[in-house]
């Protein structure tokens, strides 16, 4: 911008004021609580990544593997499993990075990864999963949607406590970015648990949680996590 | 629709900067050097220059951010006139500005295990000023105190007048950035914050866009909102003295 207008010729107000001190001396430092330093945050971290993975664990100890899992095509339950799980990692790699500055991804590139990754979700799954209905397929949706939501609610609780007072800038999309990630993990998790590979099913029954975990994320854990 | 507004905008800002100039109160070198005084690094490449002010407070950030406790007395007193500076300019209230600048290091203090390594702490700080600010403003929105119905009444941020005083031209000088005061405190917040970090604190629009959490193209937008604001309050006093 100030190649292109000439900001400089904008007097500030305040410059004489600001350079003599404000006639006013600092007030004193604040008294200051304890607080954690960045190698206890490294740690919540990693006992945040291990206790999301556990917690999964656990859900599909409860829940059961899916029994046809030797018999399904392979590549489908891979692709069922592995999508989700790729979409978890580049929204957590995404939401976390520290960008050039410190303050994370810029928002353009944060808002095509929150809103681009559950579009290629949608795309990847109508393309390659089949279009079979053997006529329960509400109530079976319904039931694994709510299996998805449970499965995605302690990594997304997970998040906020790692992320509680992280991010000073764009905090609804980085936490936005985070909840996709709870929801796809989720979603990877439920692949092994729910038999139903149609695509509406794994749409709107699995994958769906990405983007309620999203919303959620946005706003809900936005208020946490920003400083 | 911005591609076209930005040579127009160049062109009333050129014929803004004549009257700014043709005021002959403020000359240009008093202002550079009244900002170069205020904020001995002001532009981006200057934050990013090896020795600068700015790099130093980046390390002492960093230092405690590892947790060196004994490194919050030195932050505060590099950063503390910065945010300051920024937080006045943002609200034009001196005390309103001192408690949200304590507001900001207590937040400064608690997140300081986030501050990542090796990054600029100048924009961090700034980023996280804005949210105090931003914070202050929805509580008093929210639930309106006393002491911010006292603040909404009391007169802003004032100067004594310089004693080196030039007559009739420092008098012209006081009453242009008076104008811009005025017109800054008027502007809507997003505008007003905008239009702050790119002129006054020296980021680039790039910088600026990341501390406001928004693209680079909003930030252009309310920035040009800005400039055309004060442009017209600019001219609208020329057209009264004249």
């Amino acid at each position: 911008v100030t190649g292109d207008i000439d900001l400089i010729h904008v007097p500030d107000p305040f410059a004489q004021e600001i350079a003599q001190g404000l006639g006013r001396p600092l007030p004193p430092p604040p008294a200051r609580p304890a607080s954690p330093s960045r190698s206890h945050r490294r740690a919540t971290a990693a006992a945040a990544v291990c206790g999301a993975v556990l917690y999964e664990g656990a859900g599909l100890a409860f829940f059961k593997m899916r029994p046809d899992i030797r018999t399904t095509s392979t590549g489908l339950v891979a692709l069922e499993l592995l999508l989700p799980l790729a979409i978890a990692a580049a929204a957590m790699l995404v939401g976390t990075r520290r960008g050039q500055l410190g303050l994370g991804e810029p928002v353009a590139r944060l808002a095509a990864w929150v809103l681009g990754t559950p579009l290629a979700f949608v795309l990847i799954t109508l393309a390659a999963f089949p279009h079979d209905d053997d006529g329960a397929f509400w109530s079976r949706t319904k039931t694994c949607f709510l299996v998805t939501a449970l499965l995605g609610a302690g990594p997304l609780m997970l998040a906020g406590l790692a992320f509680r007072n992280a991010f000073a800038a764009a905090a609804g999309w980085r936490t936005a970015a985070a909840g996709i990630a709870s929801g796809a993990l989720a979603a990877g998790t439920i692949a092994l648990v729910c038999p139903d590979g149609g695509a509406l099913h794994v749409l709107l029954g699995h994958g769906a949680m990405m983007v309620v975990m999203g919303l959620v994320g946005a706003g809900v854990l936005r208020t946490a996590t920003r400083i | 629709m911005i591609a076209t507004a930005w040579p127009r905008a160049r062109g009333e800002l050129t014929l803004w900067a004549t009257i700014v100039q043709s005021a002959g109160s403020w000359a240009m070198s008093d202002l550079q050097e009244d900002t170069a005084r205020a904020y001995p690094a002001t532009t981006a490449s200057d934050a990013r220059s090896e020795s600068s002010p700015v790099d130093t407070l980046s390390h002492v950030m960093d230092r405690y951010a590892r947790g060196e406790d004994r490194a919050f007395d030195e932050l505060y007193r590099l950063g503390a006139p910065r945010v300051r500076g920024f937080l006045l300019r943002l609200c034009g209230d001196l005390a309103l500005a001192d408690d949200l600048m304590q507001e900001t290091f207590i937040r400064v203090h608690r997140a300081r295990a986030s501050f990542a390594m090796g990054a600029a702490a100048l924009p961090w700080m700034l980023a996280i000023a804005r949210n105090a600010l931003r914070d202050h403003a929805r509580r008093a929105q929210v639930r309106p105190s006393t002491r911010s119905a006292d603040r909404a009444e009391a007169e802003p941020y004032q100067s004594e007048a310089p004693p080196d005083g030039r007559g009739d031209e420092v008098l012209a000088g006081h009453e242009m950035l008076a104008v811009v005061r005025g017109v800054l405190q008027e502007l809507p917040v997003v505008q007003r914050e905008a239009f702050v970090l790119l002129r006054f604190e020296g980021l680039s629009v790039s910088e600026a866009a990341q501390v406001l959490g928004a693209t680079e193209g909003a930030v252009k937008v309310r920035a040009f909102r800005a400039s055309e604001a004060l442009r017209a309050a600019l001219d609208h006093e020329r057209r009264q003295r004249t």
